[in-house]
């Protein structure tokens, strides 16, 4: 294979952003992982896309198109499967996926104003994602922390109890963590 | 590894009695100091069929909601030299049921105890491979899960010639990508075999015919986590615990504007009232119970006049409903039933799989009635729809459980809040919104 | 004999067959119950619940509960009821639930009158949507020239992905999304792959897909005139329904014969149509000077007299060829018009090669009592060798058959624990990824490859060196042999019912004696095995018995060449398409000079008939009643869908004594003559007796409308309807409707459509009252038992031994290969073309680089061909597209040496 740009090679992230297409050395050896102890390969479709999600945050077609390839299924058999999962996203999403629980107990406790805080304080409707790409809001339903409703998961922190006071200090904590992992 | 060799008492709260608050609370050191690991180290030292006879003889019923006896789904799992293999024992941990919350605490707490009950289980069963089917979203139990596993695989607890009995059984923790109805076993059997979690016609079940093809039995954290107790202090123990007809503990919580929402662990039977009026400390200031929902958003609704109803599979049975997780949520008197009813429906015709006509069409059928009633544009002729449809989506006409469990709140709502929808209906308004500011 | 159970179903007792679903046999038994999701061949999923009907526990219940019909096995005592309240009732809100997002655009939608959808609406007497909210609405997709896509009208039954991803085994074709808003259709928008596409049109309840070359020149189903017809493209004789309107051919349906298509055809069939109403089709007779260089149209009378003289003229020196692609009447009215003169011969149009072959299989049925399997058969199999046949591509329907095969293995797993074939997935489930054993080995790679126990390409040489080891081993298992040979071996001798299917299109007679030795190894060591042999074209089997040992088309210029004889008489045959355009041209320069008369019978402008000094135009396959003989050996006959205009006659009119003015008569005494003449034939006097009967049969429905305005732009009055001198079928509404012929005791099964009392669409063959598949229109010609043994007198040409570097092979293509398929405006862009295919190491041999084409010179032919890497290529193994290789090569020539092959960039590329 050729290499022709000796001086920089492409990092990982570097591929992930700019060549949704192609797949990273670590991606690629993450999916040989799954596949060496599958009973199949299509088995291993939830599983590759969420890994790949990880490093992504998204899956786009181009990317679907190159997992399918990698693991050896038709791009329709594993769209099939990625646009059934809530959990995969075939849309891009911003740096922080918000997910406030939209479930009975949450509402209960007026999870619903915790959302509406949330909206406003950003400017975006579910499913949407803020201009400056740190926020998309997907609310989810039953979190299962009910006795701490109105709860929150966000960069895998659950938050629980929140007040809509609360909200823009939880948003700057979240943002403050990004950068940091950054 | 530690070996506590005293003699323990026989506790009155098996499953939660590890937990004390501390940081290491979850880890293998903690668990084993109180008697973890002991009761597999005695399955070992049975045949399968004796552990599956104790299994039996405890009564012990699923705690994923349905209730079947445990020993006898467990007895259908064909055995002998020429049944297919591998056998695949699983732990539906894809807890999403509405209301729900108390496999989240095993899962956080008590990682161990699973891990016990699902060894014993395989020995049971003679299965070779666990998986534990986790929601991607509990992170902190897949990480603590996941420690879990390591620890017990450097301690010689999985894997081949188990603790030297030539006892072989790999658990692999698998992180679902969502999906509610992930939690049906036919669907999560689906999952696992990287598909669209669409449920699996029974029969064949999958005892006979499962993941891969291959003989699989399905169950509920809860369910394994009153495996270890079972074995270590015995079935009598087991069933002195209950103050019904069924046996043992169980988690119970409760959810809403009561003062002390939480999970408590209390015997099988234990009166709805006592929960909630004891261990929740009752209603929040300024608030009526007006009703609720014993197990999960896919039960029939309660009413005060139900509370001295004993929490158990039979006794709620009687009165209409289903015990199911047996995580209470409250209905308050300060917030509009329709609304309460149309979020469930709005959730269950969200997490349709979309294979069968009553969940997949019916369900937003009933969303878009609801929706029409709750804002005040509702007619008479809805409420006749609505009745339509819970029995359209009566269990027996569906595929799976996922519709059937939907209408129940809806069903039980317009028998006990009719006043409530015939008043939105008349009134072209939700009087909650209005008085109570929901908005 | 399976168990035989009773029921009662209302209040009636009934004593059943055990072995299938309750629904199944309700519609049997003539009960009218809705469904959507259930297909006889694709077996039952429980998804729709539209079958649901009240089951009782016993004589006592009252009650009774719901139960989904598809998924219930009928037991001993069981006791149901359709017409229940609470049935109908959950009946009628299941199809209200399907209509909230319905878009209820019948009028405007293809599928109206031939909707499965409106009639279990009506069905289930649901008439008043109370939905009133929002219905959800998808994008559509372009899916190619022959499908089309809307997705708001569909209903969630997952039959296509079922049919397209399970049964056919294509993966471009999936659901996506999930709850109310689940689609049907690609990962992205493009051609469907699938060579059984077609079938989604009928597979759909409703328009989500539909025929888009009907929708060209689209009519009703209640205006079509239909007939019973018989497939033309390729050997097997799968049955169809041709309709048609103003008379045009509309479109193509599947008609159901239980041993051949079943309920499914292949898109080559399905769509290969248009040939027959293209614009280069001939009309009238055409007279072409020889002086002048002129042609002129002239009328029918003034070509037949012509056509007697240079008869006459000849004096019995005439060489007539006939067509794989003409009826069986045809063939043998040309044959009976050469005969009498002894210094006459009559050609087959393939190469002697391939007839020798064709022959020689023949006599090796007649000898071995082994007669060929129907397509039925072929799906018991539990063990299968495919050897010297691309059938993916020359048979597909066959190659379908193939993938349900390998089923058989999970089929007999799940059997064992106790679930039934008809529960699909629960079948699927338990067989996973197993398949029953299957072997396929051919020149070039096939498609099958995904469930082959084993697939390899091989050489000629390579094949027979297998074969050998095969036969050896099978003779004495102690024998010292290749793992592979040792594999197929025992596993075809260990089989309780091993099939072996070949072919003549890409075999020589070596391979061919040894398969059929295996054959018979088998049959005496073993069990008898299942054998298909595949033809080229729909009446190979015809020519082989027709013509002399090995008189082919090599045969047929040789003896112009040595003696050019005074009139030549071509039945439907293009010269271009027999031997590739360049060499083509040598010949009729040639024939020009040489020949005095050459006269063409032909419907197509071909370039054969454009060289012709009398062109007389025959009717084409759909416009004439004939019989044709499939690789089963069963003759079948095809009734003529329209009245042949203009001056077109079938072939058989142009070249019989037009003093018998009685059609009747002619087609009579033309029929006597061919039963006795070929006794292998005899039966096509059955098949057309088989079709007489008291009644009229009508090919319209009596809906069919605007008859007495179709005209009007031309004439007031009414014009009458055509007749049909050869059979009771009507071109009008006026005659007995197909459902209730058997009301008639007529014995022609097959009526013109498919049409029961509240069911118009397809669907109405699973409530057909009598289950006589349209085999009565047919017999079969090798029953079996030995005929007298004759001595193998079949004439073969010898291959060459190759030395040289490279091997070429022909590749064939799933339209490319279809000589109809040329003819067809809406096949333009999936005809697929010249192409060279190739492995990389071999590329590598001959220095290609990416972008290249390659020139292939042999002999006095050169051509150049775009190359496409094939990793499943053999080595040192070229394969080209047929015509290509009709052009450089042939059975004595198919092997190069590297200077024969230039690869360079394409010619006048920009760089």
């Amino acid at each position: 294979m050729n290499n022709d740009n000796t001086d920089h090679p492409p990092t990982d992230l570097t591929i992930a952003v700019n060549r949704p297409g192609e797949l990273t050395a670590l991606e690629q050896e993450r999916l040989t992982v799954l596949l060496a102890h599958c009973v199949e390969p299509s088995g291993v479709s939830i599983d590759a896309l969420m890994c790949v999600q990880q490093s992504r945050g998204w899956i786009s077609d181009q990317t679907l198109a190159a997992i399918a390839q990698f693991i050896g299924v038709s791009e329709a058999a594993l769209d099939s499967v990625a646009t059934f999962y809530n959990l995969i996203f075939r849309q891009p999403v911003a740096k922080v996926v918000l997910h406030p629980c939209n479930g009975m107990s949450c509402h209960l406790m007026a999870g619903e104003q915790v959302e509406k805080a949330i909206s406003q304080c950003l400017g975006i409707e579910l499913g949407q994602s803020c201009r400056d790409n740190q926020f998309t809001l997907i609310p989810l339903p039953c979190l299962g922390a009910c006795d701490k409703a109105p709860v929150m998961i966000a960069d895998k922190i659950l938050f629980e109890l929140i007040k809509v006071e609360q909200v823009p200090q939880i948003l700057n904590q979240l943002i403050t963590r990004q950068a940091n992992d950054e | 590894m530690n070996d506590p060799t005293p003699t323990i008492t026989p506790p009155s709260k098996p499953m939660t009695r590890f937990v004390d608050g501390q940081q290491d609370s979850h880890r293998l050191e903690q668990y084993q100091r109180h008697g973890g690991y002991l009761g597999f180290k005695h399955a070992l030292t049975l045949t399968a069929d004796e552990v599956l006879q104790q299994v039996k003889d405890s009564g012990l019923r699923g705690r994923g909601g349905a209730g079947f006896p445990t020993g006898l789904k467990w007895s259908f799992m064909p055995q002998g030299d020429d049944t297919p293999t591998p056998k695949y024992l699983i732990v539906n941990a894809d807890e999403m049921e509405p209301g729900a919350f108390k496999d989240r605490y095993l899962l956080e707490q008590t990682p161990h105890q699973i891990i016990e009950g699902l060894l014993i289980g395989a020995k049971a069963v003679n299965a070779d491979i666990g998986y534990i089917f986790i929601r991607g979203d509990y992170y902190l139990a897949i990480e603590r899960l996941d420690e879990a596993l390591q620890q017990c695989r450097e301690h010689h607890l999985i894997g081949s010639n188990i603790l030297g009995s030539g006892f072989n059984f790999e658990i692999h923790l698998h992180t679902s990508a969502g999906r509610y109805i992930c939690g049906e076993e036919t669907a999560l059997i689906n999952s696992l075999e990287g598909k669209r979690a669409v449920p699996r016609a029974k029969p064949p079940f999958p005892q006979v015919s499962g993941l891969w093809g291959k003989p699989t039995i399905v169950n509920n954290v809860e369910t394994y986590c009153n495996l270890p107790h079972i074995l270590l202090f015995g079935v009598q123990w087991y069933q002195s615990l209950g103050r019904c007809k069924d046996f043992g503990t169980k988690l119970f919580g409760v959810s809403g504007r009561v003062k002390n929402p939480g999970l408590w662990e209390l015997p099988m039977g234990t009166p709805i009232g006592e929960i909630i009026n004891e261990h929740a400390q009752g209603m929040c200031d300024g608030y009526q119970l007006k009703g609720f929902l014993p197990g999960g958003g896919s039960t029939d609704f309660l009413l005060p006049e139900h509370l001295d109803t004993p929490m158990d599979y039979d006794a709620i049975g009687k009165i209409r409903s289903r015990m199911g997780t047996g995580t209470i949520t409250i209905l308050d008197d300060k917030y509009c039933p329709i609304r309460l009813v149309l979020n469930l429906l709005k959730f269950f015709a969200q997490e349709s799989c979309g294979w069968c006509t009553p969940c997949r069409d019916g369900l937003p059928w009933a969303v878009s009635l609801l929706e029409k009633i709750e804002r005040g544009d509702g007619q008479a002729a809805d409420i006749e729809q609505l009745i339509d449809i819970t029995k359209f989506a009566a269990p027996g006409n569906t595929f799976c459980a996922l519709a059937p469990g939907a209408v129940e709140p809806l069903q039980s709502a317009l028998r006990f809040f009719l006043e409530d929808f015939e008043q939105h209906i008349e009134k072209k308004c939700c009087r909650y919104r209005q008085e109570h500011r929901h908005d | 004999m399976t168990k035989r159970v009773n029921i009662t179903i209302d209040g009636q007792d009934f004593s059943v067959d055990s072995s299938k679903n309750l629904l199944q046999t309700c519609l049997e038994l003539g009960v009218d119950l809705s469904y959507f999701c259930w297909h006889p061949s694709l077996g039952s999923v429980g998804s729709c619940r539209q079958c649901a009907v009240l089951m009782f526990q016993d004589k006592d219940d009252q009650r009774g509960r719901i139960t989904m019909a598809c998924m219930t096995p009928v037991s001993d005592n069981m006791i149901i009821s359709v017409t229940d309240q609470k049935a109908k009732d959950f009946r009628a809100t299941n199809i209200e639930a399907l209509m909230t997002n319905h878009p209820h655009d019948c009028p405007v939608c293809e599928e109206g009158g031939d909707c499965h959808l409106q009639d279990m609406t009506l069905m289930s007497e649901h008439i008043n949507r109370r939905f009133d909210g929002d219905k959800r609405t998808h994008n559509n997709q372009d899916l190619g020239p022959l499908i089309n896509h809307e997705m708001n009208r569909c209903i969630g039954c997952y039959r296509c992905v079922r049919f397209y991803r399970d049964y056919c085994g294509d993966d471009d074709l999936n659901v996506f999304g999930s709850k109310n808003q689940i689609y049907f259709g690609r990962a992205t928008p493009g051609t469907l792959e699938s060579h059984f596409s077609g079938n989604l049109c009928e597979v759909c309840p409703t328009g989500v897909f539909t025929d888009k070359t009907f929708s060209e020149h689209y009519a009703r189903k209640w205006d079509l005139q239909s007939s019973p017809t018989i497939c033309q493209h390729c050997s097997l004789g799968c049955n169809t329904y041709t309709g048609s309107y103003n008379n045009t051919v509309r479109k193509i349906s599947n008609r159901h014969h239980e041993q051949i298509n079943g309920h499914f055809l292949c898109d080559k069939g399905r769509f290969s149509y248009q040939y027959a109403d293209n614009e280069q089709r001939v009309t009238h007779p055409i007279e072409r000077s020889k002086a002048t260089n002129q042609s002129l149209a002239i009328d029918s009378t003034t070509a037949q007299c012509q056509l007697k003289q240079w008869l006459t003229q000849s004096d019995g020196d005439i060489v007539a060829l006939g067509s794989a692609r003409a009826s069986i009447e045809n063939n043998a009215a040309l044959v009976r018009l050469v005969e009498p003169y002894s210094n006459a011969a009559f050609y087959a149009d393939c190469s002697d090669h391939q007839l020798g072959l064709a022959q020689q299989q023949i006599q090796f049925y007649q000898q071995s009592r082994l007669a060929p399997c129907s397509l039925t058969q072929v799906e018991t199999a539990d063990c299968a060798l495919i050897i010297g046949e691309d059938v993916v591509n020359t048979a597909p329907r066959l190659a379908l058959c193939i993938r349900q095969m390998v089923r058989n293995l999970g089929l007999a797993q799940a059997a064992a624990i106790g679930i039934a074939p008809w529960l699909d997935q629960a079948v699927r489930n338990v067989s996973q990824r197993q398949t029953s054993s299957l072997f396929v080995i051919a020149t070039t790679p096939s498609e099958l490859s995904d469930i082959a126990s084993a697939s390899e390409p091989m050489s000629h040489q390579q094949q027979r060196h297998l074969l050998t080891q095969i036969k050896d081993y099978l003779t004495d298992s102690t024998a010292s042999c290749e793992p592979l040979a040792v594999k197929i071996a025992q596993a075809l001798a260990t089989a309780d019912r091993p099939l072996i299917i070949s072919g003549n299109s890409d075999s020589d007679l070596t391979n061919q004696r040894l398969i059929q030795d295996i054959c018979v190894l088998l049959q005496s060591t073993a069990q008898a095995p299942l054998i298909h042999y595949l033809l080229p074209a729909a009446n190979s089997q015809t020519l082989a018995i027709m013509s002399a040992p090995g008189q082919g088309i090599d045969s047929l210029i040789k003896h112009i060449r040595q003696t050019p004889p005074k009139l030549l008489l071509i039945l439907e045959a293009d010269l271009d398409w027999l031997l590739s355009t360049s060499k083509a041209q040598a010949i009729y320069q040639q024939w020009f000079e040489q020949i005095e008369h050459v006269v063409v019978i032909d419907h197509l402008m071909s370039a054969t008939a454009q060289m012709a000094d009398l062109i007389l135009p025959s009717a084409s396959g759909i416009e004439q009643q004939g019989c044709w003989l499939n690789s089963q050996g069963v003759i079948q006959l095809s009734s003529a869908n329209i009245a042949s205009s203009d001056d077109r006659k079938p072939a058989w009119l142009w070249c019989l004594e037009p003093h018998l003015h009685d059609q009747q008569e002619q087609y009579q005494v033309l029929l006597t003559w061919c039963s006795e003449r070929f006794p292998l034939l005899s039966g096509i006097a059955q098949c057309q007796a088989q079709q007489v009967c008291e009644f009229k049969l009508a090919r319209q429905s009596f809906r069919a409308s605007g008859r007495t305005a179709i005209n009007a732009n031309v004439d007031v009055k009414e014009y009458p309807p055509a007749t049909d001198p050869l059979s009771n079928l009507q071109y009008s509404m006026e005659g007995v409707a197909p459902f209730r012929q058997h009301n008639t005791d007529s014995k022609t099964a097959s009526g013109a459509y498919i049409w029961q009392p509240k069911w118009n669409s397809g669907q109405a063959i699973n409530k057909k009252l009598d289950n006589e598949c349209g085999s009565a229109l047919s017999c079969s010609i090798f029953p079996g038992p030995a005929l007298e043994t004759s001595s193998d007198n079949c004439v073969v040409a010898r291959p060459a031994v190759q030395s040289k570097e490279f091997e070429l092979v022909a590749q064939q293509q799933f339209y490319a290969s279809n000589e109809l398929s040329h003819y067809c405006p809406a096949l333009e862009q999936l005809i697929e073309g010249a192409s060279v295919q190739l492995n990389q190491r071999c590329a590598d041999l001959l220095a290609w680089q990416p972008g290249y084409c390659c020139t292939i010179t042999s002999g006095e032919h050169r051509l150049t061909l775009p190359c496409h890497i094939d990793p499943q290529y053999p080595s040192r193994t070229l394969g080209v597209d047929e015509q290509s290789y009709k052009t450089l090569g042939d059975i004595n020539n198919h092997s190069l040496s590297a200077g024969q092959l230039v690869m360079h960039p394409p010619q006048g590329e920009q760089k």
